[in-house]
């Protein structure tokens, strides 16, 4: 499809431990359309940020393609990777850990167009950055601050801005909310959303919040232990939810409803198990309720509705379980 | 008939800092009855911890000081004990839980260690040795792990276990009250409806009366009796569960709150966050704490604390209600 901006194939991680190898990202694949949104959850250690990374080549790819714009820049020099990297970002969780404290948001937001020459003049720099400030809704009046004076909401804000300063046409946001007050996350996401319609900019979204995905995806892929689960469009995946993990996952959502005092639904019992040298099958038949002798195969994506994919093979081509 | 446990009464605590007197709790007031659960929900710097710490007296000595109250428990003022007093009551009549398991667990110890310790202290050491043995793997097959694990150590579990465990040992003396600030907040969904299904099920069993601080409504929403929603220091709202979350008789804020949840406001694309940030506490406006963010602010608001009013047992603290 030629409207992909970013196209991913059998990406696969793995970390050498001293236990044996680590199975970050097992053979995951989708494809990002231009100016859309992937949505990624999965609980904590599924492999998101490891994906993310690996993706951005901010992490060698132990296997697999990641092809950008029709160019596989999976195995590509640093050297001649270094064009793509303007047009590929991230925004992590933590933007004060990925902020220079002793650099003023003046210095931290002119930084990157500094080191890439985008300016002609001071001037012309003075002036990126105030419209820069003013894009991402940060009060010219802090100009001068320095990261520590800032509250969380402002300082992503700041993070935003410094990546939106190469004009990416990709960005991977890594939990970028998960450390905000409701109220603060909320502005954040609107103005990502707003950025997104103004300048057309694709985002691979990692969370492991489940109501903030739903609202800022396209399309959604739930990993579990370094597998792709289920990609579905956004409406399709909580409305049809298929695989007996997103099933459990989504029953795990607790909005403040009414009448639900007491209602703790026990989704699903158990621990992850661990991902070095895991075995061949799905990896999610320990805690499965619908376990049987073909889950210990590897298991194969399928597409059940138009767009709508499942790797469990008790799902059958209409997508009920247990057939 | 209901019959009050906890009685907090115009609860006011400050920091004294550098930067000048941080007002982290202002005049609070909240019952909670025997075997019934307290939920206090509000962003981060809202006072929830520091409501709590209060309450079992382990508010750091040199910066922090009571202005104002007294916390009654079962008919004792808790303000007026002495230190050996208190000690007495804190994990044995009031028992804590807080986000991260590590605080509470000692990392040098086995599980079975910890479990076995609080069990003597509980019982002032009047069990024998089989006894406890025996109680401690109860107490694991209560909340879901193998008792072969037990000789292993707090880093070799996963943080909702840890976090099972340290429930365990907070419940092991059945206390009367339990204070659990943000229990399942570092846990991922699936975890937390385990360990919050372990908490429902023992609170039940020993008919224990809980203080559940959260950031998350949710949360609250299924797991509390009644709500109490703070902001800046102050209570803004309080009221049974349901009634937090139907009607139109609500702070501005608690709709704020409501507002910027994405999923709840059905499909709307664009959130409705409130503008703004919380005040400064070494700086809190001088009317409501609410009045720079507020939508529907006026000119009293500004200068004018609004008074606390009830209907049904629903309590607003905003002049629009008064
Ligand atoms: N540099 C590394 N070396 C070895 N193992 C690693 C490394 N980085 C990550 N891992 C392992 O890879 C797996 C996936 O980790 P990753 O950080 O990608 O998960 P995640 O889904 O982002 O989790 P979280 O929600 O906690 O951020 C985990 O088991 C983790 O321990
Ligand atoms: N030890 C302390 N010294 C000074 N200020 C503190 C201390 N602990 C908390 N605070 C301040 O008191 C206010 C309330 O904090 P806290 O009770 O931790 O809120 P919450 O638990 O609702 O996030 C905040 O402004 C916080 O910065
Ligand atoms: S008292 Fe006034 S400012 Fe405060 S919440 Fe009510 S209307 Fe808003
Ligand atoms: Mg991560
Ligand atoms: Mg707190």
């Amino acid at each position: 499809m030629s409207d992909a901006i970013l196209e991913v194939r059998h990406l696969k991680k793995y970390f050498t431990t001293p236990a044996g190898a680590l199975h970050a990202v097992d053979d995951v694949s989708f494809t990002i359309e231009k100016g859309k949104t992937l949505g990624v959850v999965g609980e904590s250690g599924c492999g998101k940020s490891t994906l993310g990374r690996t993706v951005l080549r901010l992490l060698p790819v132990t296997e697999g393609q990641v092809i950008y714009k029709g160019q596989d820049i999976s195995n590509l020099s640093e050297r001649k990777l270094k064009p793509y990297r303007r047009n590929m970002q991230i925004i992590f969780q933590d933007p004060y850990s990925s902020l220079n404290p002793r650099m003023s948001i003046r210095q931290i937001i002119a930084e990157p167009m500094i080191i890439n020459k985008v300016c002609k003049s001071r001037a012309d720099l003075e002036k990126r950055v105030r419209t820069l400030m003013d894009t991402v809704g940060l009060s010219q009046r802090f100009i001068d601050a320095y990261p520590h004076e800032l509250d969380g909401g402002r300082r992503q804000r700041i993070g935003i801005a410094r990546v939106l300063a190469l004009e990416p046409d990709f960005i991977v946001c890594d939990e970028p909310v998960s450390a905000l007050d409701v109220s603060i996350q909320a502005q954040i996401l609107n103005l990502l959303m707003d950025l997104q319609d103004e300048l057309g900019i694709a985002y691979m979204f990692i969370t492991h919040d489940l109501s903030v995905v739903k609202h800022i995806s396209d399309e959604i892929m739930v990993m579990y232990m370094g597998n792709c689960l289920e990609v579905a469009p956004s409406d399709e995946l909580f409305r049809n939810p298929v695989h007996p993990y997103t099933k459990a996952l989504l029953s795990a959502v607790f909005l403040p409803e009414v009448g639900c005092v007491g209602n703790i639904p026990e989704v699903i019992r158990g621990e992850v198990s661990s991902p070095i040298n895991p075995k061949p099958g799905c990896r999610f038949a320990p805690r499965c309720n619908y376990v049987c002798d073909a889950c210990k195969e590897p298991q194969k994506l399928k597409e059940i509705s138009p767009g709508h994919f499942v790797a469990c093979c008790t799902v059958g081509a209409n997508g009920e379980i247990g057939s | 008939m209901s019959e009050i446990l906890l009685n907090v009464d115009d609860l006011s605590i400050v920091y004294k800092t550098s930067a000048g007197e941080v007002r982290a709790v202002n005049n609070v007031s909240f019952a909670i009855e025997k075997g019934k659960t307290l939920g206090l929900v509000g962003e981060t710097g809202a006072g929830k911890t520091t409501t709590a710490l209060g309450i079992l007296r382990l508010l750091p000595v040199r910066t922090a000081e009571y202005r104002s109250g007294t916390i009654e428990f079962e008919g004792q003022n808790l303000l007026a004990l002495s230190d050996k007093e208190m000690y007495g009551i804190r994990g044995r009549k009031i028992s804590m839980v807080f986000q991260d398991p590590m605080t509470a667990l000692n990392p040098i110890m086995t599980v079975n260690d910890q479990i076995a310790e609080a069990i003597r202290f509980h019982s002032d050491g009047t069990l024998k040795r089989e006894e406890v043995d025996k109680r401690v793997n109860d107490i694991l097959e209560l909340v879901g792990i193998p008792a072969s694990r037990k000789k292993e150590y707090p880093h070799q579990f996963s943080g909702g276990m840890k976090q099972r465990i340290v429930i365990a040992i907070a419940l092991v003396c059945e206390p009367a009250l339990l204070i659990a600030d943000e229990p399942t907040s570092a846990l991922d969904v699936t975890m937390q409806a385990q360990v919050l299904a372990m908490i429902m099920e023992l609170k039940k069993k020993i008919n224990t009366s809980m203080l559940m601080i959260s950031h998350d409504l949710g949360v609250i929403a299924r797991t509390c009796d009644d709500v109490a929603v703070m902001y800046a220091g102050e209570i803004i709202e309080m009221a049974p569960t349901d009634m937090i979350f139907t009607g139109n008789r609500h702070h501005p804020y608690t709709v704020g709150l409501m507002n910027s949840l994405p999923g709840v406001s059905g499909n709307a694309k664009r959130l409705r966050p409130i503008e703004g940030m919380m005040p400064d506490p070494t700086d809190l406006p001088a009317g409501c704490k609410f009045a720079p963010r507020c939508p529907f602010c006026e000119e009293r608001c500004k200068t004018e604390l609004p008074p606390c009013t009830e209907q049904n047992g629903h309590l607003v603290r905003c002049h629009r209600f008064a």
